[in-house]
């Protein structure tokens, strides 16, 4: 009877894994991989889906593979792809350097490549597109800055440091950085590593307020984690709406759903927003005119500014924030 | 016929992988073409490597969770030395010494200070993390002599070097596990730890010896990754432990010691890169990538466990 129901249970694992299978598209006309860092981060899911949608539209096939933050797999899946005989392959990649192998051989095998969000510092690129990094931090550091300039100081700062070995989020903390050696009245107190883990932007918060009680400004290189720092913030006391004069101020980049929800309910100051959604379905279009009709963007790189989101503007650029869409639609399925 | 069935079911996972391999190639076109069988070796050799490595510790009923730490340790050190021009030979000595530390470090805690393996080792998997990062302050180094790039990624003919050198590891450790003293201490270490102590074998040498292998083979390792990307990074590699815990698990080795089989392991590294592979060939929705990985590999375990009862009846 043991054995009749181990069997039973391994024969419904197989049937799952083979139906899951069954279940992938056929191939169409124009098939492009893309492979994204991973989706711990709602700008890469929301990248994705609107990469989807762009293929939908086109009528194209898309296989779009999440490399878990590591740098050897997502080697190994541009291997896979160039195995798959894809047309073309978009990469966000978490490594510039780390990549230069995988596109050298994409090159080899004649298949083009569309680098977004983070480039890769070799091989041959048929299209970049990505956020201004290094100025949608030193956006942030700006607005911090002209927030309290009658302030003598010093305007405690906390940032919470995300994976420095990602160049995107690292070149944010330098932009942030490099505008806060400008004023003498700003003084960053703490900056730990966080990599890429909610609970440790909690714990980060807690520890930094129980060493620096006098912080003001809290930056955020990317506010995936953003529900952490909040969670922190309401367990120290320290939760307090703009209105308030103790309250904290927090600054970020990204402009996701947690910071536009934060800053409708009257508690988040600024947001770098990105237009991150768009860039793969911005890489498909390119790839689709050149196959179909053999048209060639007409610059090869491309730095999106980012657009600076606050309660002041909020109003008026919101339909424009990827953040928006998706809290609206978050709200509208609840 | 039933010594047949009971080889079949011996080496299960070795006709689990020769089925997935053959109906892989029936129905994929692509998948039977050169480069792809080429990245499929390739793709095995990191996790085989610090799969040979593992099964000696699982077979003694430990475990060693710091593999891929110490790897990514002993090459941000590799990487550092080399891209301050330092001899390539000397490097790679010093990365050996690297991974043995980690090996020495955890032997010594386990078998001499009698702490419980997962513990040691989730301990040395952060120290190993940290360590990479604290070395570059999180960066990327790259840029490294041609004869590792060229052992990392090239090949001889129809075969990828990286892909020979595991080969030729399995070889000497299938060698030592079944035709050496000390294999056959590391089997009796890990069934009956006391029979052995009575039988004149030193446990704690052999346990300790268990965790500098592993070591050894993680600097091996270590050395093909960077030439694989020619590039090190200290976050590359983030969880294969576990993937690696997953093959030799998949390859018949018991997480209780004293039963495994080092082809075994090498059949199941194969399995779970035939199965992501699969996943992009078949264009597989990304969220059902692990789900189906999953499955496979609780599929297979179930099933082995089933036909392991044919064993038992022989």
């Amino acid at each position: 009877m043991r054995k009749l129901v181990l069997l039973g249970i391994a024969v419904c694992f197989v049937v799952m894994a083979l139906g899951i299978v069954a279940f992938a598209e056929e191939k169409k006309e124009i098939h492009i991989g893309v492979t994204v860092p991973g989706l711990f981060s709602p700008a890469f899911v929301e990248m994705k889906r609107q990469g989807e949608l762009k293929a939908q539209e086109l009528g194209v096939k898309v296989t779009v593979v999440s490399a878990e933050n590591d740098i050897d797999r997502q080697f190994e899946q541009v291997r896979d792809f160039i195995a798959a005989g894809v047309d073309g392959i978009v990469i966000t990649t978490i490594d510039s350097h780390g990549i230069v192998k995988a596109v050298e051989e994409a090159n080899k095998a004649g298949i083009p490549v569309i680098t977004v969000d983070r480039k890769s510092f070799g091989g041959e690129v048929f299209y970049h597109e990505e956020t201004d990094n290094f100025n949608a931090g030193r956006l942030c550091a700006v607005y911090v800055a002209h927030l309290f300039k009658d302030n003598p100081g010093p305007i405690e700062i906390f940032i919470e440091r995300l994976d420095p070995s990602v160049d995107s989020v690292e070149d944010r903390f330098q932009g942030f950085m490099f505008e806060v050696s400008q004023w003498p009245n700003l003084k960053v107190v703490a900056a730990p590593n966080l990599g890429m883990d909610v609970g440790k932007a909690f714990d980060a918060t807690i520890n930094a307020f129980q060493a620096n009680p006098n912080i003001k400004v809290i930056f955020l290189p990317g506010e995936p984690w953003l529900s952490g720092t909040v969670s922190a913030l309401k367990q120290l006391g320290k939760w307090f709406p703009r209105t308030d004069p103790n309250h904290i101020v927090m600054v970020g980049v990204d402009g996701d759903q947690f910071a536009v929800e934060n800053m409708i309910e009257g508690y988040y100051d600024f947001s770098a927003v990105q237009a991150i959604d768009k860039f793969v379905a911005d890489a498909i279009e390119v790839f689709v005119q050149y196959f179909r009709e053999g048209k060639k963007p007409p610059v090869k790189e491309r730095y999106v500014p980012v657009l600076g989101l606050c309660p002041e503007n909020f109003d008026f650029i919101k339909d424009r924030v990827w953040g928006y869409r998706v809290y609206m639609e978050q709200k509208g399925k609840q | 016929m039933k010594n047949v069935k009971a080889i079949a079911a011996g080496q299960f996972i070795f006709l689990f992988m020769v089925a997935f391999f053959v109906f892989m190639a029936v129905v994929s076109p692509q998948f039977r073409t050169h480069y792809n069988l080429f990245n499929l070796w390739l793709d095995a050799v990191i996790t085989g490597i610090l799969g040979i490595g593992m099964t000696f510790v699982i077979i003694t009923a430990g475990i060693d969770l710091s593999v891929a730490s110490s790897l990514v340790f002993s090459a941000m050190i590799g990487a550092i030395l080399m891209s301050r021009g330092q001899d390539v030979l000397l490097s790679f000595l010093v990365m050996l010494a690297v991974g043995l530390g980690f090996g020495l470090f955890n032997g010594v805690m386990v078998a001499r200070l009698k702490m419980v393996p997962f513990i040691v080792t989730l301990g040395t998997l952060s120290l190993g993390r940290g360590l990479a990062m604290l070395s570059t302050r999180a960066k990327s180094v790259y840029g490294f002599p041609e004869i590792v790039t060229r052992i990392g990624s090239g090949e001889i003919g129809f075969f990828p070097i990286a892909g020979l050198i595991m080969a030729f590891l399995y070889v000497v450790a299938w060698y030592v596990l079944n035709r050496t003293v000390f294999g056959r201490s590391v089997y009796l270490v890990g069934s009956n730890p006391r029979a052995a102590r009575l039988s004149g074998i030193d446990v704690e040498r052999v346990k300790s010896l268990v965790y500098l292998v592993s070591g050894l083979c993680a600097a091996i390792a270590a050395f093909i990754q960077m030439g694989r990307l020619n590039a090190a990074k200290p976050n590359m590699l983030y969880g294969l432990e576990l993937d690696v815990v997953s093959a030799v698990v998949l390859g018949g080795t018991s997480l209780f010691g004293g039963k495994g089989n080092i082809l075994g392991t090498l059949w199941g590294t194969m399995v779970i890169v035939l199965i992501r592979n699969a996943m992009v060939l078949f264009g597989v929705s990304v969220y059902y990538h692990q789900v189906v990985k999953g499955l496979v590999i609780l599929a297979a375990v179930l099933i082995d466990i089933l036909r392991s009862g044919v064993l038992r009846k022989q």
